[in-house]
């Protein structure tokens, strides 16, 4: 084949820049010769020298055409192209940095969601064979899905033929002590098998079996408490008070048990009761196998299981769920789908926006390319020309994308390890490599279309033809802007009022401290006097004004509820329930929940004294209506035991802030023991200053105590990460979406009036009032604002179901967040033709008919 | 009057040169240019620059190789030889053109 070598003869010669090579050498001989056999003939030596020009021809011509066969002139021009383009862009320093700025922040947003978005979804998570690996839940059809039962999952184990093999696991925290400070650490119990099905190695030592006492510690608390040091191995430290053996060293699956720092043997018992369903079952499908068929399996043996415990389990189904798909949940993955949408949205809005400076400045080119037309430039030639332009634009926004998207993973990684699952996998892979590519591309495509439509179109000569095109990008991003700033709009809404909830107490400046007592060192009244001990020592502390202590810490989620009666109902009339909270007489006035009738409890509200209980607003009012409850009696859970109502207080909301306050019954701690208890310290300054001196009051009393301490505030904004994630994520955009359809905005507009210069010079010394000028130019602004609200406020209305699961209290239809929306933008269209409409108004009229 | 000199045919150039290239051994670009000239007998127009540019391609495409050497006036010079595949391709351009001068003289025989 002779293309290749020919091909690659040009190419290296092109590239050596070596492209007249021995011509001028080769001519200048050749001239000689011919000149010498001119001289032979009977020239003259001046004449022969002239002829021997002559005969040659035009040798600048010759020495062109040989420079380009000796160089690929494709590779030339577009070599040419980019200096030229580097050139143009570094010329104009602003409007590289808008439309570096634009793309780099769209794209690098893109990127980071789909990143985000192609771990959750698609990335296989780090254990063997995890396309086979499931999740497995008892279903009840009266009151829905469950975690399982030992002696089910002892069932399932034994039976399933369509699983190799199955775990279980209980996460929790345990209280570490004998290894340094008393610590609660996230901790697991699993089943001997787990350690196989997940891929787990010892680093040091090896995984227990079927031998109670013994742990297994992840890699970091080896780090942290031992050095790690390979003698940890064969060590003894307590767990919640009792001595287990470390095994060995392993890394733990931080996706399935995130925070996990340790893991105990957990030995399911066939005697256990089949009502207690507190262990994640998971199982591995065989290979071959497919879920269809290892759920029929399980619903045969989940029949099974109905047949021979009716009491329990009649009517009780299993269900299957991939692993993967129940680690990211449901939601999540419709969360990362619509966020990824706004993103797209957002990405389009910035290549519009490039795509429109593009335009306004290919016009103002319009003199450079007609030009170059005229000299006779090729149209292929100019639109090379702005491809490479395109191109280096495009380049520049992809990297700094990428830059941005880097640094944005880095931030999730290191601080969104609570909020999402699987963070620690997240990196920039092919996916998004792929994403940043395509969309670099589109965006190149993009701009080189809009970049010279209108000198394509008009060729080299005059352009004044009105160009609809920029109206539809402009009208195509007001819309987009309004989705997103009516979504942000909503958000904050919402967020307010969620701000705005009352908790019923003050939640500033409490300091909780959840404590966790080795248990067999304490039995109920010593439990009692260990509280009564420390709230003494603490309200002692010069920074502490008072403290108190619940079973409910509140605001972490987690909460207590019981069955009850009304005294004089029927026993066997339907049940009643309601939440409860075992609290120190401190309690109340640690938060403070203030009194409405009755009393409080005091330490004579001990055991053995008459069993009392204090009721909730909205408990009192609900369940006696008009009357007032104090010296009624309720009876009390299962046993149905009386206790008598001392006293009423305001409603409190200490589960979540957007759930409404529950009837709640308050019961003296000291009659109600058993419960693990949080301290609610009131300090007098800044609560987490207070901290240390707390921790030495309690270690005082027990130097066994484990502690974990927090500000309640710290506690209250962590349950509002994701209202204040989505607020911030969705807010962002539409700041930055509206602010870039005003940019845009703006530059239409400035480039109408300039277009329009000779008609407005014309206006305006036929007398036309200024004002009327101005009001001309800002009412095409308005209209376009108009058209684009038109078009974004009816697709926001369609889509707003989409919002509603992220909403409190906020309906996403409200009128108010439209008319909101509307007035932004009448706004911004004022404030984006101000600048132009002012200009146009006071142009000399003289100069603006002359100009041109 | 003088016969108008024709304009050399496109593509033509090529295979002047490697047929002489061919017939002659190595020749310098002067060289061969006089002796396309010759051949032609002032029948044909060739500007000889243009011989330049056509060894280059023809260079590149590996058909002819090229050394320097010393001329006849004891100067340095860059001789032109033809290549193997030269020759074959010199050979299948020649059969083509045979062809075609067949054909176009059979159309312009039927003609007349």
């Amino acid at each position: 084949m002779s293309f290749p070598r020919g091909f690659l003869a040009r190419l290296s010669a092109g590239v050596r820049k070596d492209r007249t090579g021995h011509f001028d050498e080769e001519i200048q001989q050749h001239a000689e010769f011919l000149a010498a056999e001119y001289v032979r003939r009977g020239m003259s030596e001046a004449e022969a020298h002239l002829a021997a020009r002559r005969e040659l021809g035009n040798v600048t011509s010759l020495r062109q055409e040989y420079r380009e066969q000796n160089s690929l002139p494709l590779l030339d021009a577009l070599w040419q192209d980019l200096k030229f383009a580097v050139r143009t862009l570094r010329r104009n320093p602003v409007f590289t940095a808008a439309c570096t700025g634009t793309l780099g922040v769209g794209l690098g947003a893109m990127i980071t969601v789909s990143c985000v978005l192609s771990t959750f979804l698609w990335k296989p998570l780090p254990y063997p064979h995890p396309d086979r690996l499931v999740v497995i839940k008892e279903t009840d059809p009266r009151s829905g899905v469950w975690t399982f039962s030992e002696p089910a999952l002892l069932d399932v184990r034994e039976r399933a033929r369509s699983l190799s093999e199955v775990a279980a696991y209980r996460a929790g925290a345990m209280a570490l002590t004998g290894a340094g400070e008393p610590e609660i650490l996230q901790a697991a119990a699993v089943t001997p098998s787990f350690f196989a099905m997940f891929g787990i190695r010892p680093v040091a030592g090896t995984v227990f079996g079927d031998s109670p006492k013994l742990v297994v510690i992840g890699r970091k608390l080896w780090e942290k408490k031992f050095q790690s040091n390979p003698l940890a191995v064969g060590r003894t430290i307590a767990l919640d008070g009792e001595s287990y053996t470390i095994a060995g060293v392993a890394g733990l699956p931080a996706e399935l048990l995130p925070g996990a720092q340790l893991l105990v043997p957990l030995l399911p018992s066939a005697t256990e009761s089949r009502s207690a369903h507190e262990i994640e079952a998971v199982g591995r499908l065989r290979a071959g196998v497919d879920q269809r068929q290892a759920q029929a399996e399980l619903n045969t043996i989940a029949a099974r299981i109905g047949r021979e415990n009716p009491v329990t389990n009649a009517g009780w189904g299993m269900q299957l769920t991939p692993l993967a798909e129940s680690i990211a949940g449901p939601r999540t993955g419709r969360a990362l789908w619509m966020i990824f949408g706004a993103i797209a949205l957002f990405w389009v809005l910035a290549c519009a926006n490039v795509a429109g400076l593009q335009m306004a400045r290919s016009i103002s080119r319009r003199h450079e390319m007609s030009t170059r037309l005229a000299l006779g430039a090729s149209q292929g030639r100019l639109f090379a020309q702005r491809l490479t332009e395109s191109l280096v634009l495009a380049l520049l926004g992809s990297v700094l994308g990428w830059v941005i998207a880097q640094f944005a993973i880095d931030a999730i990684r290191r601080f969104g390890t609570d909020a999402l699952p699987r963070v620690a996998q997240l990196e920039l892979n092919t996916v998004t490599l792929g994403i940043a590519l395509a969309c670099m591309l589109v965006s190149t495509f993009l701009f080189t279309m809009f970049s010279g439509r209108s000198i394509e179109l008009q060729g080299g000569r005059e352009l004044t033809r009105r160009d609809r095109g920029r109206d539809a990008i402009i009208v195509v991003q007001v819309a987009l802007a309004s989705v997103l700033l009516l979504g942000a709009g909503l958000l904050l809404n919402s967020f307010l009022r969620l701000r705005a909830v009352d908790p019923g107490f003050d939640p500033e400046r409490i300091l909780t401290v959840h404590v966790s007592l080795p248990s067999q060192a304490y039995n109920q009244s010593r439990r009692v006097a260990f509280f009564q001990e420390a709230e003494e020592r603490l309200a002692r502390l010069p920074e502490v004004e008072s403290a108190g202590a619940t079973n409910v810490s509140p605001f972490t989620g987690y909460g207590t509820a019981n069955r009850f009666r009304l005294e004089g109902e029927p026993a066997s009339g339907e049940f009643r329930s309601a939440a409860w909270r075992a609290v120190t007489p401190g309690f109340f006035r640690a938060l403070p929940l203030a009194l409405v009738r009755g009393r409080l409890f005091t330490e004579a509200d001990g055991e053995g004294a008459l069993e009392v209980v204090i009721l909730s607003e909205s408990m009192a009012t609900q369940f006696w209506p008009g009357e007032d409850p104090v010296g009624k009696r309720l009876l009390w859970g299962r046993s149905g035991n009386p206790k008598t109502i001392v006293g009423v207080v305001r409603d409190i909301r200490d589960l979540a802030l957007d759930a409404p306050p529950v009837p709640t019954m308050f019961r003296p701690f000291s009659q109600l023991s058993d419960a693990p208890m949080t301290l609610l310290i009131r300090t007098r300054g800044e609560p987490s200053a207070a901290a240390a001196g707390v921790r030495r009051q309690i270690w005082s009393v027990d130097r066994n105590a484990a502690l974990e301490i927090q500000p309640l505030r710290r506690v209250m904004s962590a349950s509002m990460l994701r209202p204040r994630a989505s607020l911030f994520a969705i807010g962002a955009f539409a700041v930055i979406a509206m602010l870039t359809s005003a940019f845009g905005l703006y530059g239409l507009i400035s480039y109408r009036v300039n277009q329009r210069q000779q008609e407005i010079g014309i206006r305006l010394a036929l007398g036309s009032p200024a004002a009327l000028v101005r009001w001309s130019i800002q009412k095409r602004c308005l209209m376009l604002v108009c058209s684009g609200l038109a078009i974004g406020l009816p697709a926001a209305f369609a889509l707003s179901t989409l919002i509603t699961s992220l909403l409190y209290k906020t309906q996403p239809t409200q009128a108010t967040a439209y008319a909101g929306v509307v007035l932004v933008f009448v706004l911004v269209a004022l404030t984006a033709s101000y600048g132009p409409a002012r200009r146009a108004s006071r142009m000399d009229p003289s100069a603006a008919i002359r100009h041109e | 009057m003088k016969e108008p000199k024709s304009e050399v045919p496109y593509g033509t150039l090529d295979l002047m040169i490697l047929k002489t290239l061919e017939g002659m051994g190595s020749l310098h670009g002067y060289g061969l240019a006089r002796r396309i000239e010759q051949v032609a007998e002032g029948s044909l127009a060739l500007n000889q620059g243009t011989v330049y540019p056509a060894l280059l391609r023809l260079e590149q495409k590996g058909w002819i190789s090229s050394d320097w050497g010393v001329s006849e006036n004891n100067r340095r010079a860059r001789f032109y030889s033809i290549t193997k595949s030269g020759k074959r391709q010199l050979a299948a351009e020649a059969a083509s053109w045979q062809k075609t001068v067949a054909t176009i003289a059979r159309l312009m025989g039927s003609a007349q």
